[in-house]
């Protein structure tokens, strides 16, 4: 019964989008050794359809660990988590999960082009079903401004178009969610800032549901839906931050009141959090 | 985007360097062929002059004689030696890919078979030759185990390193599509190892050289290893010397062949901080 659902869930029309229900996760590391370490305790989180939502917090929050349980990268210890109201298990066979990660990991003998389609081909390999309503790789390469470098290899490009290849690999696979472990954390600030409203433009295209992790407060705000503040030992929602910006957001927004106060209310309780 | 492709243009154009022919540019493009030139020469003045005996030394026009006389029998000989040669080092490449495969497949042969590879690695392969005629006895199925058993091992090991080596983001890439151990296989660790592979191929093909020489030199009545030591025993030193040659060209020939395969085949392995190439 639970199966049906899920396998009509998989196969809901990837427009539709999805949302994400995380409720009474528990990460413990080593459990059963005589030190187990609580990663994530009882965390509860829904996450609407196509909305954007981050998780900042200092290290040892259990972000990541978060994004891994989500991705079906890791096994929560009690918990769980419904994608589109199937298991992030059969979502990841289904190849309906996109991941972005910190590093870009394109396949540096493949060239652009091919790696945008990689996902998609592997998928098909081993027999799940692969959306038709996805766009072509050439469309992905206008969508994230590769235009003309379909036919470059990885090294070729610079770190943050590395980065928008990988964005355009897992949009390839036109896949229900976003999962996005601090994509822009390994560039310089201003290739950051660029990509963030870069990352803003694609999301109002499409309005994937995303879960992202990032450590800067203020890309966190200014991309944001919603922020989750976590906090460390063990692992817990602290506080979670409605932003009600408008949209679109542009540079100015930054200039804004209401953004300065957001992201001094976020920073003051970080602090809170860390002492 | 075009503000980025307008950057990396003109970065690509830098300032026209002086053209024209001048004497550096002429030695740094010719200079290892004039220096060979000239050595040549010394060596076929000195042999002249001092009158060195043929037996000693022979001097360069009188190799060079000896080949254009002796072509055919040059030729036969080459050919024994290539023979044995590629095949010795095709079966190598055959046995070791496949071997790799198995120990990536199977962690467990892995464990057991790996440190013994390593450990005859540092064996010189070149001892063992003696044992491989008496066991399998002279001519071409020896001839073919020694260069087998010499050009084997770094293949294995390479392709070994290479295999797992995989990054492990690029692995996570493949893992977020539940992508199956065949896929993982010859999309993502096969061409990932392509570079290492090819590395223990080239050091292989000299290696196979070596082996089959060595197998002429022990026991054989034929091949250009046999023919460089009959000549040296029947005081034929012309004759050696054209067979050194002859196996110096066939040894660059076959290195050669292994790096232009690679250039097709093959990706490079670039550090992160390389510079943005242009085409």
């Amino acid at each position: 019964m639970t199966v049906m659902d899920a396998d009509r869930a998989v196969a809901a029309p990837a427009d539709v989008g999805a949302s994400i229900a995380i409720s009474n996760v528990t990460v413990v590391y080593g459990a059963g050794g005589t030190e187990p370490v609580t990663a994530l305790k009882n965390i509860n989180l829904q996450v609407k359809d196509g909305e954007f939502v981050s998780l900042i917090g200092p290290s040892g929050c259990g972000k990541s660990t978060l994004l891994k349980v989500v991705s079906d990268l890791m096994r929560p210890t009690g918990g769980q988590v419904t994608i589109a109201g199937a298991s992030p298990s059969q979502m990841r066979k289904a190849g309906r999960l996109g991941l972005v990660f910190q590093q870009a990991n394109l396949m540096p003998w493949l060239t652009i082009r091919r790696n945008i389609g990689l996902l998609k081909s592997l998928v098909k390999g081993h027999g799940g079903k692969v959306s038709t309503t996805g766009a072509s790789a050439e469309e992905l390469l206008d969508v994230v401004g590769l235009t003309g470098f379909g036919d470059k290899f990885p090294h070729q490009l610079s770190g943050g178009m590395q980065q928008r290849a990988a964005l355009a690999r897992a949009l390839a696979l036109d896949p229900a969610v976003l999962l996005m472990d601090e994509p822009f954390a390994a560039l310089d600030e201003i290739t950051r800032d660029r990509m963030a409203f870069e990352l803003m433009r694609v999301w109002q295209q499409y309005r994937k549901t995303v879960l992202f992790v990032t450590h800067s407060l203020g890309e966190a705000v200014l991309l944001s839906d919603r922020v989750v503040l976590m906090s460390p030992r063990p692992g817990r929602i602290h506080r979670v931050f409605e932003i009600d910006l408008p949209r679109p957001r542009t540079p100015e927004t930054r200039l804004t009141e209401g953004f300065s106060k957001l992201v001094l209310e976020l920073n003051r309780e970080l602090y809170e959090v860390m002492s | 985007m075009t503000d980025i492709q307008n950057t990396e243009a003109s970065i690509a154009t830098p300032a026209p360097a002086a053209r024209g022919i001048t004497l550096r540019g002429v030695i740094e493009r010719f200079g290892p062929f004039i220096l060979t030139a000239f050595l040549l020469g010394f060596w076929e003045f000195a042999v002249r002059f001092f009158k060195v005996p043929a037996f000693l030394l022979p001097a360069p026009s009188q190799i060079a004689v000896l080949m254009y006389n002796e072509w055919s029998l040059l030729q036969m000989h080459a050919t024994a030696t290539i023979t044995s040669m590629v095949s010795g080092y095709l079966c190598a490449v055959f046995f070791a890919l496949l071997v790799s495969s198995i120990m990536i497949r199977f962690p467990l042969v892995e464990k057991c078979v790996m440190p013994i590879f390593v450990a005859l690695q540092s064996v010189p392969k070149i001892a063992i030759a003696p044992l491989i005629l008496v066991w399998v006895g002279a001519g071409f199925h020896s001839k073919l185990l020694v260069v087998t058993a010499i050009a084997f091992f770094p293949i294995v090991i390479n392709t070994m390193t290479g295999f797992k080596e995989v990054d492990r983001g690029l692995r996570d890439v493949f893992t977020s599509v539940a992508a199956t151990e065949r896929q993982i296989f010859f999309q993502l660790r096969l061409p990932y190892a392509m570079p290492y592979i090819f590395a223990g191929l080239r050091i292989a093909t000299t290696l196979a050289v070596l082996g089959a020489i060595v197998a002429e030199y022990l026991a054989a009545s034929n091949g250009l290893g046999y023919l460089v030591l009959s000549g040296s025993f029947n005081f034929n030193t012309a004759r050696s010397f054209a067979a050194i040659i002859s196996l110096a060209v066939i040894g660059t020939s076959f290195f050669w062949l292994m790096s232009l395969i690679e250039s097709r085949l093959s990706w490079k392995r670039r550090a992160s901080g390389d510079q943005t190439t242009q085409e």
